[in-house]
């Protein structure tokens, strides 16, 4: 476990890691008995993938791969939410200063509040936002986690996966240091 | 400037301009995973395999990657006694820093897991990587004994 500072990324991380743990401590279950896993899936599922040690260990090892895929999704997700609600603020505080403290004369003087650009919908624009602006390396692992995410949710059209997949702390941990960033 | 380096320029221009060749890019994501699964059975872990220590079976997967659509490769899993298995598996042809992936990996332990990374040398050479964490210091030149002393330290 890592320290998280952002409550609301914190509280999703602890959810998630408690999610992997019941998981994993399941799955060790099955690891030498097979039939465990008919008392973890649904009834209806039940001795569907506990023909033999192999398929039940299989199906398994694909629970692990999806939970830590909807990890992924759900942490960056929660970041999102997290920047986006301060960009807006942001944009509010930036626009409002413009439109009190500027001073004529000034061409387009009328049309000041639009050269504060409200139009940042996507991940791909805050990460522009950031570029050059917060650390490297920490800009360069944010970048990992928006492609890992779009490769995920986005049906692996385009985006390429890392080489090897950060960890839930790992992800945590960046995710959590660029809001630190964006607050300094 | 002269004219050699404007022509260099212009060629270079035109090759980044030029979208890879994905047709000839899987199959040699192809051809390298199925070299790969050979080597480990064949050649590496012959010896083994001819004690009864370990069994080896070809499993044909369909996999769907991004750019290059997709193409049928294959797993490697591995039994060993007491219902242990390991596997070797290509996990997608594409992905950031390196040329495709592969897991290698222990059935039902989620920690017992690496990459194994193409890195493509040239047009006729590549070499396989294996890799923990994301830190380029974890990552060493595949060979046989990095295999064993992986499974070595998962059978502990």
């Amino acid at each position: 476990m890592v320290t998280i500072n952002n409550e609301v990324l914190k509280e999703v991380y602890h959810q998630l890691k408690t999610i992997d743990n019941i998981v994993q401590k399941e799955i060790r279950l099955v690891n030498g008995n097979k039939w465990h896993l008919d008392k973890m899936v649904p009834e209806e599922l039940s001795k569907v993938y506990t023909i033999k040690q192999k398929t039940a260990q299989t199906f398994t090892d694909n629970l692990t791969r999806t939970a830590y895929d909807n990890s992924v999704i759900a942490l960056v997700a929660t970041f999102e939410r997290v920047v986006f609600a301060k960009y807006k603020t942001s944009y509010g505080s930036i626009r409002n200063t413009v439109m009190t403290h500027s001073v004529k004369p000034l061409d387009y003087y009328n049309s000041r509040a639009k050269f504060i650009n409200d139009g940042v919908e996507y991940l791909a624009e805050i990460l522009h936002l950031l570029e050059g602006i917060i650390d490297d390396t920490l800009f360069d692992k944010l970048r990992i986690l928006k492609d890992h995410r779009n490769y995920i949710s986005h049906g692996k059209r385009g985006a390429k996966p890392p080489a090897v997949e950060f960890t839930l702390d790992q992800i945590a941990t960046t995710l959590d240091g660029v809001i630190r960033e964006i607050e300094k | 400037m002269t004219l050699k380096e404007k022509l260099e320029k212009l060629k270079n221009i035109q090759e980044r301009r030029s979208e890879p060749d994905w047709d000839k890019y899987r199959k040699s994501w192809v051809a390298a995973v199925h070299d790969l699964l050979n080597t480990v059975h064949l050649k590496w872990f012959n010896d083994y395999e001819q004690e009864g220590l370990m069994e080896f079976s070809i499993v044909p997967v369909k996999r769907i990657d991004p750019y290059i659509g997709e193409y049928l490769t294959a797993v490697l899993e591995i039994t060993l006694s007491n219902n242990k298995f390991l596997v070797l598996e290509p996990m997608t042809a594409i992905t950031a820093e390196y040329d495709g992936k592969l897991e290698f990996y222990m059935r039902g332990n989620v920690y017992k897991k690496v990459s194994i990374l193409r890195k493509i040398i040239s047009d006729t050479s590549y070499e396989w990587v294996v890799a923990k964490t994301q830190d380029p210091k974890d990552h060493h030149k595949l060979d046989k004994s990095q295999l064993e002393k992986l499974i070595d330290q998962w059978l502990q």
